[in-house]
């Protein structure tokens, strides 16, 4: 569904992205983790035509996402790390979730009674029904997460792409989103990228873990095979160290 | 106090103030939500860096405004695009170095410059015909516009890159609605001038937002303001002997003003 060979980038001098082969298969929930300036948000751009790359070539739907552009784009959904909803803006969550089907339905065209309908479900899925004519901007971060992600499921996109969506969310959040992420994944079988930092805060049913340092691949691990003690020179830290942090998870 | 109704400098000043209300309430509310109020004060004085180019060159300085303001408008979204900068970032640039022009002009140019400066003060009982139908003919345009893309337009006010990867085009739409604000503003430097659009275009929309989270109505509330203001400030202005551009901005501070306070008792 998605292949990535030899894909370099690079921003002001740095190579962010370097030579990254990867290929993701339909269905497959991966986790992609990394210290920080690892070329993740980068990957992830690079996936769905944001960003063009300097060398190598991306696949999705056996299309070039740049190439192909909107097209491609419209199948795909994207959470960017740090999406805020601002308060000036004058948007309810209806409103919001509802950009969401305007790519869908295209120019010209005015949202009718079906994508109204396609919006409603996806609230309800999420659970945010109550907040439908509430002011966007005004929700907490844990409320703006999940409007964000009705927003992608209005959307009937088959691969979806998080970027460090729990971040600056308090640990009840987290693991609320995390557990609303495992049930799309069960329900909808799409194919799920996720991006994260909080190794704790996996959510359940991820199959594949990608490791990037560098802008290179630093270990592919299946559940079966991952085993925490790997991750201590990805993030240049003691083992003990890693333990404090991340605790005794297991996939 | 009804004859004057029968006038035709007051006609044109009538229509020419409610297309400005209309014109500038629309774009006005683009401007507030796309956070880029100077672009009205860069445009205007793009204009009038236009108009005395014109003067210095022999060529008819109205023209040249309309030029100039259009080409700054135009500039703008694709030189933040290519330096990575703000959009706020490059209208400064821009403002500063039609500023420079306009100054460089001024000091070459021999003769009278009043229809230059006409562009910076405005004069709404000079309105002419050709004024009232160009200004009528962009309104239209900037009302199908909304008519017809609101729902796009809605999608880049809260997040340009969201709406992207939503798979909608919206650098087109970016970029169409600086290109418009820019027309808009530029042919309304008659009406009220270019140092005081600026209030017109910020204060209905802002105090539009202030009473409704709902964009149509803020559409709408916008448009209603910048009507009020401009007749309200071209009757005082009949009435008292005094210019309408200062009275029109003083009656839409009033209208924020008011809107302010009651908001206060509607809590949000």
């Amino acid at each position: 569904m998605i292949k990535i060979r030899k894909v370099s980038k690079t921003f002001g001098g740095k190579e962010v992205l370097s030579e990254i082969s990867l290929d993701i298969k339909k269905q497959d929930f991966v986790a992609i983790i990394g210290p920080n300036g690892a070329g993740k948000t980068t990957l992830l751009k690079t996936i769905n035509g944001l960003l063009v790359p300097d060398k190598g070539e991306v696949r999705v739907f056996d299309l070039d996402p740049v190439k192909s552009g909107l097209s491609v784009r419209k199948k795909i959904g994207f959470i960017f790390q740090n999406e805020l909803i601002l308060k000036s803006v004058p948007l309810s969550v209806r409103d919001v979730v509802c950009v969401g089907r305007i790519g869908v339905k295209g120019l010209f065209r005015k949202l009718d009674g079906g994508d109204f309908a396609s919006a409603k479900k996806a609230m309800d899925e999420v659970g945010i029904m109550d907040l439908e004519n509430r002011p966007a901007g005004f929700l907490s971060g844990g409320e703006q997460r999940k409007v964000s992600i009705a927003r992608e499921l209005a959307r009937d996109v088959e691969i979806l792409l998080l970027d460090e969506i729990l971040m600056n969310l308090d640990p009840a959040s987290q693991m609320e989103i995390n557990s609303l992420i495992s049930s799309i994944y069960k329900k909808h079988k799409l194919t799920i990228v996720f991006v994260t930092h909080l190794l704790r805060y996996l959510p359940e049913g991820i199959n594949r873990v990608v490791a990037l340092k560098d802008g290179k691949i630093f270990g592919d691990f299946s559940p079966r095979d991952f085993d925490p003690k790997d991750l201590a020179p990805l993030y240049g830290i003691n083992e003990e160290n890693l333990k404090k942090y991340v605790g005794n998870f297991k996939l | 106090m009804l004859e004057i109704l029968s006038y035709n400098y007051f006609q044109n000043a009538l229509i020419g103030s409610i297309l400005a209300g209309v014109g500038l309430g629309i774009v006005g509310v683009w401007v507030v939500l796309l956070r880029i109020p100077f672009v009205g004060v860069a445009i205007s004085h793009a204009a009038f860096a236009g108009s005395v180019i014109g003067l210095l060159l022999g060529i008819d300085p109205i023209m040249m405004a309309i030029v100039f303001s259009l080409l700054a408008s135009v500039l703008i979204g694709p030189i933040a695009e290519k330096s990575g900068l703000e959009a706020n970032v490059i209208i400064g640039i821009i403002f500063s170095l039609v500023l420079g022009v306009a100054f460089l002009g001024l000091g070459l140019i021999k003769g009278p410059k009043t229809e230059a400066f006409n562009l910076i003060w405005g004069s709404i009982l000079t309105l002419s015909r050709r004024n009232i139908y160009f200004n009528a003919g962009i309104t239209f345009f900037v009302i199908l516009f909304v008519v017809f893309l609101g729902k796009e337009i809605k999608a880049v006010f809260y997040n340009r890159e969201v709406a992207t990867s939503c798979g909608i085009p919206e650098k087109f739409i970016f970029f169409s609605l600086l290109f418009l604000s820019g027309f808009v503003i530029c042919l309304n430097l008659n009406t009220i001038g270019g140092m005081l659009i600026f209030s017109l275009l910020i204060n209905p929309p802002s105090a539009a937002r202030i009473l409704t989270h709902n964009l149509s109505k803020m559409y709408l509330l916008s448009i209603l303001f910048g009507i009020l203001s401009c007749l309200t400030g071209l009757l005082f202005s009949y009435m008292f002997s005094v210019p309408a551009g200062a009275t029109i901005i003083i009656v839409s501070s009033l209208i924020f003003i008011i809107s302010l306070a009651l908001r206060g008792r509607s809590g949000y």
